[in-house]
């Protein structure tokens, strides 16, 4: 490798650096909103952890893409409806907001686009740090899986 | 289960009883405590007007009207201050010409604030009893939907047999959004006679409507739809931020929510109750209130998961339209059918069930989509 390669691929790896750890990234990451309420304030919390992006990250890679969906997953019913990631850090590698529910990922906005959720991993993954980081109790996050996940 | 449909058969005649008529809550004040709910050193600036009452007496008497307005600091800050007195002090009369009532048109009254310094909000009326004029208080204060408000005192009020011998009301008053314009009054006497009297009372609120179903001003996937809810959406007002009930009152509902609690927060706002039967006057639209209930033990304090409150409102088309939350405005109910009654309509979901139905209220809307004229936030 010329030193010209190593010192380019050098500021690339720097690059990719910054962008996954800059300023926005770390102080916003990702909101995470648990559709369920229609009166009152939906719960809420934030991803940023590095770990949990990665893993979020994981979970979009992973996604089949579908043929895009004429209707949005996100249903307006009452009751649980899905899950909305918004994408506040600009954490690259991920859509800058998405829908979550029932096996399906819905990259929202103008570049609409559908991908699978396999075994509905990410949303699951979603309720359950919602129930870590307390915005929801144990028994509703169990009480949404045993409604819609089985 | 019957104990269930009684009181359900209760709370509904409770609701028609209100629906007609509402007793407004009266206290009493003493001057000049009450002026520090309208100015941060108690210090108020009058507008006075008299107007003669035609009763069969000779001397002098009149309904006297009195404006102020609530200065930045206090409570009533931007608000109308309005108080009313007959006096008969100086009315001479050989046969009995006692007036037992006054009604006016008053509009919306503010009840978000604390006239008698209990520490309660929801005071509507207040009364004079100390450190004023007169010496008759109110037996009561009532308001019917086409926001006329009859004060019947808790005596007759009389004219004396010589000038200085009659008597007069204590001030009572009461506060609007709204500035004074002239309007008449109705004085009645015992004897079932109504005279008319010029008085100044708050000048009308904006005219209400019923707004069509068109959801795309609602369903833009960005701003209107994200920030307004279900109760932006019944009372067709785009706030943008989440609307909850009484929150603009200062007169918000307590977790956990009940029927009860969210009802009076709403009325709080301004919506006006009414009977299921029930058609909104004056042009207002017709909207229902269910609730999520909170059950134990899977709702409790902090989350009180699964407890909620949602609203639905009348379109122009007759059928009912609602708004989960940030999702899409929209006319079926959670089996995919068009709502032509909320009372019977799916409102279970996953995760909550909207099983409580609470009942009707009248909300000053507009034709144009988000322009409702209820003062919610």
């Amino acid at each position: 490798m010329t030193k010209i390669a190593r010192l380019t691929c050098v500021f690339s790896t720097l690059l990719a650096v910054v962008a996954w750890h800059g300023p926005a990234a770390a102080e916003e990451g990702l909101k995470v909103e648990i559709l369920i309420y229609s009166g009152r304030p939906n719960p809420t919390y934030v991803l940023k952890q590095k770990s949990q992006l990665d893993q979020a990250i994981t979970f979009i890679k992973k996604g089949k893409k579908l043929k895009s969906m004429e209707k949005s997953i996100i249903t307006p019913t009452l009751g649980y409806r899905g899950i909305v990631v918004e994408n506040k850090g600009k954490v690259a590698g991920l859509p800058e907001r998405f829908a979550v529910y029932q096996g399906n990922v819905e990259v929202m906005g103008k570049a609409r686009a559908n991908f699978t959720d396999g075994g509905r991993a990410f949303e699951k993954y979603l309720l359950k740090e919602a129930q870590r980081q307390k915005v929801i109790d144990l028994k509703m996050s169990r009480q949404l899986k045993v409604n819609e996940m089985k | 289960m019957k104990q269930r449909a009684a009181f359900v058969f209760l709370f509904l005649l409770f609701l028609s009883t209100r629906a007609f008529s509402a007793p407004l809550n009266v206290v009493n004040v003493s001057a000049p405590s009450i002026n520090c709910v309208f100015d941060t050193s108690c210090k108020i600036v009058v507008s006075d007007t008299t107007a003669p009452i035609p009763i069969v007496a000779g001397g002098a008497n009149f309904l006297q009207s009195r404006t102020y307005t609530g200065n930045p600091g206090s409570p009533a800050n931007g608000l109308y201050g309005y108080e009313y007195r007959i006096d008969l002090r100086n009315a001479v009369a050989t046969a009995p010409a006692c007036v037992r009532s006054l009604t006016l048109k008053f509009g919306s009254v503010v009840s978000s604030l604390d006239y008698n310094g209990n520490g309660v909000t929801g005071d509507q009326v207040f009364v004079i009893t100390g450190g004023g004029i007169g010496s008759i208080g109110l037996n009561s204060a009532v308001q019917d939907t086409n926001g006329d408000i009859t004060f019947t005192f808790n005596s007759p009020v009389c004219p004396g047999s010589a000038s200085g011998s009659g008597q007069s009301t204590y001030f009572f008053g009461l506060v609007s959004a709204q500035p004074p314009a002239p309007v008449t009054a109705s004085v009645t006497e015992v004897s079932g006679a109504v005279l008319n009297v010029a008085a100044r009372a708050p000048q009308p609120g904006p005219a209400c409507s019923i707004p069509p179903y068109s959801p795309a001003y609602w369903n833009d996937a960005g701003t209107v739809q994200l920030n307004n809810n279900c109760y932006n959406y019944g009372n067709n007002k785009r706030t943008d931020t989440f609307a909850q009930p009484g929150r603009a009152a200062g007169a918000m509902y307590a977790l956990p929510i009940t029927c009860n609690g969210a009802y009076n927060a709403a009325v709080a706002d301004g919506l006006v109750p009414l009977t299921a039967s029930g058609a909104c006057p004056g042009g207002r639209d017709k909207v229902a209130l269910v609730v999520a209930p909170c059950v134990a033990p899977g709702c409790a304090a902090p989350f009180y998961n699964g407890n909620d409150f949602h609203w639905y409102r009348l379109g122009s088309d007759l059928m009912w339209t609602h708004k989960p939350g940030g999702s899409q405005a929209t006319n079926l109910d959670n089996s995919f059918n068009l709502i032509a009654n909320p009372e019977t309509a799916n409102r279970c979901g996953s995760g909550l069930c909207y099983s409580d139905f609470c009942g009707y209220l009248c909300s000053c809307s507009d034709v144009q989509q988000g322009q409702g004229h209820e003062n919610i936030n």
